[in-house]
């Protein structure tokens, strides 16, 4: 089982975003307002402070290639790690079980439509 | 990356997130944001743009308390930011405690002060009366344009007030004390009379019963009183039967009809607690009457006036001495005694606090010099400019917040002795606390004078080239800071004199005034007030049969030398009002129209009694009396005014309307009536006691304190019913007299005293550093051969000079300054030279002690230990 602390919605999110492969840090932030639905729009500060505990967890890393040479060069990239992955599938599998627990008190119903 | 103005912005609120993290992540996040900005802006104008300022700034703050409250919890960690600098301001403070303790000491001074002052300030002025609604009444007054003279309103006044259609009620008030017969004698209770309107003015309901009704206030019902919540528990023990039972007032049984609460009372302040309402006269027998209104909402005081003038015009039209009417805000009566002397207090704790910030800032610019190389060091090693500042910046935060707390503490205390040791007649002061919202706004105030003066010598510090220091050895002064340290001892210096002078001369404008002649024999006069009651002693007859014999009782004490009566009290004295002429001589200029004169009626044995020397003619004799017209004796100044060439004694005089002439028969010493300081002293006139006639016995013996207990029994035993208003030393009632200017000269003196003090704690301060910072110069010199005494001297001369220089600033400060606080201590004579020279001696030996404590330690500088020190 995960040791580790479930992840912040913002958290969650950047892990996904990043599965898609490196991004830096405007690209990131539209990546999850966009899949959030505009639910999620972090300023700088929170999308900062949540990639820094992120590195500092291990789960992800600054990049050291730059997949877009005519980008500014002083940009940093962020790349998810195996570490990472790992963390992004054990949390999906912690939110299925909630989902089924739910379901099985009956405060979602047995089936959803798609979406 | 740009430095454009979005830049800017976004790193100074980058500043809310701790150090590390920003370093790291700087860069790109203005990037980021610089990013958004933009595109907000091109989907929705400059809406968006602000949008999305508004969303960044609130997540920068919201982000930045997360994670420091997270290092917080972690202990430290790598993002310490403010909590570091917060424990290491502590701790450098700690390993100064001299430092601390002047700087907090001297800043809780100025705030104390500061907060004390402003809870005088919003009790007198901003709060003075305690009645509902208290902003939209007014008191209405008789008024004659000419001579300028305001006296009591009569019930027509208050009918007029009623027609005039601007008022939301007109209430009419009478206020005297009367006499309760109990079991146990007289007992004096203060009296409200009042109409109908008085509650509704206040819209308070009676706790019981009800109010006064048409029929009581007519007089056609049985005689009725209302008890006061006050009376109704004291004596009554808070009966709720007590409707229906009677009280004997002035020897007529009054039915209790109700219980008004507490909150009913007076809305003029100072006549102590109301103990029982009875209904208002209608036939104009109350002297004492005050006409209240409420303006109604939207009506303006001049507009008011406006209508009450055009009545007025009807008024004289009918009749021509009819009097005119003023209103006044009930607010700037209860206040206008207290102003001025208010102001000059307010003009000491400005500059108290002005001092005391100057020399918080000395403090911090000297120890920032103390600490120039270690300043220059860590920047020299790469701490931001930011961060050292920010250190000192929250050692000065430390500073603010403790003297804040203990000054506080310290206005608390002065309040509450306040309260204790008004004098008596200033009531206004007896309610008088800290207001929550007046500390804050106090604290505050001062809380931001400090840190200003705080940061800026901060600021000046930071930008040192540390290069420059580094090089230097053995920390000569910066020239700079040495330069602006002495303009503001100078400016400190100047201040403190100031104060010190205007004290001294306030002081000595009182001791005066106290020195001045009363023109009585003071300290061996007893003064005792009775009120026959009417009810009791009908008729002229039975009143002069019941005042001799108490006088004669108490000429029979032992001890005493004369007793004689009269119709008031030297201090309190009558007022004659009319007009006033003498015989073949013009009338006064000042005097046209309506002269006021402070009068009494007296006995042949009077002036013998009290000691007023009789300067010409003689004292009134047994058949003055019975003589017609009755003879007159003038006060000296009023002779002089009246007959300018003499002949008073002999000439005639009349006053008043009654057109009689009156031969004048002596003239006699002024005596020092009003009180005040130097209001002008009124004429006085005198008459013969008529039978019956006097409420006021004046009795001469050495030991008047301890004759005071003696009078009451013995009035007891002539008449039980008789009341003692008051007995006291006449020496008693000139110091109450006086108690406005004495609180204004304590007050003046205390800050002067404290103002004296913290230059000089100041000017110990500079010469302390600068000789501390010569430390190797001094060892040099000395173990070259200089003498001991020529390094005091070197060290002394430091503060010397920005003494002198505040000296003279000071005078001119002074002398400026006292002419403003002229207009708050009345009488107060140009500045006088001898003053100053006071205040100056004063100072300089304060300072030259405060400067020879750290020259004496300079002088005995262990010549080894200054080389090996750096």
């Amino acid at each position: 089982m995960s040791t580790a602390a479930p992840l912040t919605p913002l958290s969650m999110a950047l892990l996904v975003t990043l599965g898609g492969g490196d991004l830096h840090g405007y690209a990131l932030l539209r990546e999850v307002e966009e899949r959030s639905g505009g639910t999620l729009r972090p300023g700088t500060g929170s999308l900062y402070a949540a990639l820094q505990r992120l590195m500092d967890e291990g789960l992800i890393i600054e990049s050291p290639e730059r997949p877009d040479d005519a980008d500014d060069a002083r940009r940093k990239y962020y790349r998810i790690t195996g570490r990472g992955r790992t963390a992004v599938v054990e949390e999906a599998r912690r939110m299925e079980g909630l989902l089924a627990d739910a379901r099985r008190h009956g405060l979602i119903p047995a089936r959803e439509g798609r979406g | 990356m740009r430095r454009d103005a979005v830049s800017r912005i976004h790193a100074l609120l980058r500043l809310l997130l701790p150090r590390d993290f920003r370093r790291a992540h700087a860069a790109d996040m203005e990037r980021v944001f610089r990013e958004r900005v933009e595109e907000e802006r091109r989907r929705d104008g400059v809406r968006g743009g602000v949008r999305a300022w508004w969303r960044e700034g609130l997540d920068l703050a919201d982000t930045g308390v997360r994670l420091r409250a997270s290092d917080l919890r972690q202990g430290g960690g790598d993002m310490g930011g403010w909590t570091d600098d917060m424990r290491s301001a502590l701790r450098s403070l700690r390993r100064s405690p001299g430092f601390a303790a002047f700087a907090v000491g001297t800043l809780a001074l100025g705030t104390g002060a500061t907060i004390a002052f402003a809870s005088f300030f919003d009790r007198i002025v901003l709060r003075p009366v305690d009645f509902p609604g208290a902003d939209r009444l007014v008191m209405a007054w008789r008024w004659r344009e000419d001579g300028h003279l305001m006296i009591s309103p009569d019930l027509d006044t208050r009918d007029r007030v009623r027609k005039a259609d601007v008022f939301a009620g007109v209430a009419g008030m009478g206020n005297h004390d009367v006499a309760w017969s109990t079991d146990d004698g007289p007992r004096m209770l203060s009296a409200v009379f009042m109409d109908s309107e008085l509650p509704a003015l206040a819209g308070l309901p009676p706790l019981l019963g009800r109010y006064f009704d048409e029929d009581d206030l007519a007089g056609s019902g049985p005689p009725v009183a209302i008890l006061a919540q006050g009376l109704w528990k004291r004596a009554f023990g808070a009966d709720p039967g007590v409707l229906g039972r009677t009280l004997r007032i002035e020897g007529t049984a009054r039915t209790i009809i109700g219980v008004a609460p507490e909150a009913l009372r007076p809305p003029t302040p100072g006549n102590g607690d109301t103990d029982v309402f009875l209904p208002l006269p209608t036939d104009g027998s109350e002297a004492n009457l005050s006409v209240f209104a409420r303006l109604r909402d939207g009506v303006t005081l001049e507009h008011a006036n406006e209508v009450m003038a055009s009545l007025d015009r009807a008024a004289t039209d009918a009749d021509k001495s009819a009097w005119g009417t003023k209103l006044v805000p009930v607010a700037e009566m209860a206040t206008s005694r207290l102003m001025s002397p208010l102001k000059v207090a307010g003009t000491a704790v400005v500059l108290l606090l002005l001092i005391a910030c100057i020399n918080v800032a000395n403090l911090l610019l000297a120890r920032g010099d103390a600490r120039v190389r270690d300043t220059a060091v860590r920047a020299a090693v790469g701490a931001g400019r930011l961060r050292l500042a920010r250190e000192m910046l929250f050692e000065s935060l430390v500073i603010a917040g403790a003297a804040s707390l203990i000054g506080l503490g310290l206005a608390q205390g002065a309040v509450a002795a306040f309260r204790v040791l008004r004098p008596r007649e200033l009531t206004l002061l007896a309610s008088l606390h800290l207001d929550p919202l007046v500390t804050a706004a106090a604290v505050a105030c001062g809380v931001t004078t400090v840190l200003l003066f705080g940061v800026l010598p901060l600021v000046h510090r930071v930008r040192t080239r540390p290069g420059a220091v580094l090089t230097e050895r053995g920390g000569t002064a910066d020239g700079s800071t040495l330069a602006v340290r002495r303009l503001l001892m100078v400016g400190e210096v100047a201040l403190s004199f100031a104060l010190l002078a205007g004290g001294v001369q306030v002081m000595s404008t009182l001791m005066r005034a106290g020195a001045r002649d009363p023109g009585l024999d003071v300290p061996q006069l007893l003064a005792a007030t009775l009120k026959l009651p009417a009810w009791r002693f009908p008729d002229d007859a039975s009143r002069e049969a019941a005042l001799d014999g108490i006088v004669a009782r108490v000429r029979r004490l032992p001890g005493v030398e004369g007793a004689s009566l009269a119709s008031s009290v030297p201090t309190r004295s009558g007022i004659y009002f009319g007009a006033a002429e003498a015989e073949g001589n013009p009338v006064p200029e000042d005097a046209r129209g309506n002269a006021v004169f402070f009068g009494n009626s007296v006995e042949p044995g009077y002036f013998a009694t009290v000691g007023q020397a009789v300067l010409q003619g003689r004292a009134f004799t047994d058949d003055d009396v019975k003589a017609d017209p009755t003879p007159y004796i003038l006060g000296e100044s009023a002779a002089k005014k009246y007959f300018p060439g003499g002949g008073a004694v002999g000439g005639r005089f009349r006053m008043g309307s009654d057109g009689d002439w009156h031969p004048v028969v002596g003239v006699v010493r002024d005596v020092w009536t009003t009180g005040s300081v130097n209001e002008p002293g009124y004429p006085q006139l005198y008459m013969p006691r008529t039978e019956g006639e006097g409420s006021a016995i004046l009795v001469r013996t050495r030991d008047p304190g301890a004759l005071a207990g003696s009078i009451a029994p013995l009035v007891r035993d002539v008449d039980k019913e008789i009341p003692v208003l008051d007995v006291q030393p006449v020496a008693h009632l000139y110091r109450q007299a006086l108690a406005r200017e004495r609180m204004v000269a304590v007050l003046l003196a205390a800050f002067a005293v404290t103002a004296a003090l913290l230059a000089a704690v100041g000017l110990y301060g500079v010469v302390s550093q600068v000789a501390v910072r010569r430390t190797r110069e001094f060892g040099i010199r000395i173990s070259l051969g200089a003498e001991r005494r020529s390094i005091f001297t070197l060290a002394l001369r430091g503060g010397v000079r920005p003494v002198v220089a505040g000296l003279m600033v000071g005078s001119a400060l002074a002398w400026a300054g006292l002419r403003f606080v002229k207009m708050g201590i009345a009488g107060l004579a140009e500045a006088s030279p001898l003053a100053f020279l006071g205040a100056a001696l004063l100072l300089a030996v304060t300072t030259l002690v405060a400067m020879g404590v750290p020259a004496a330690r300079a002088a005995r500088t262990d010549a080894i230990e200054a080389l090996r020190a750096e």
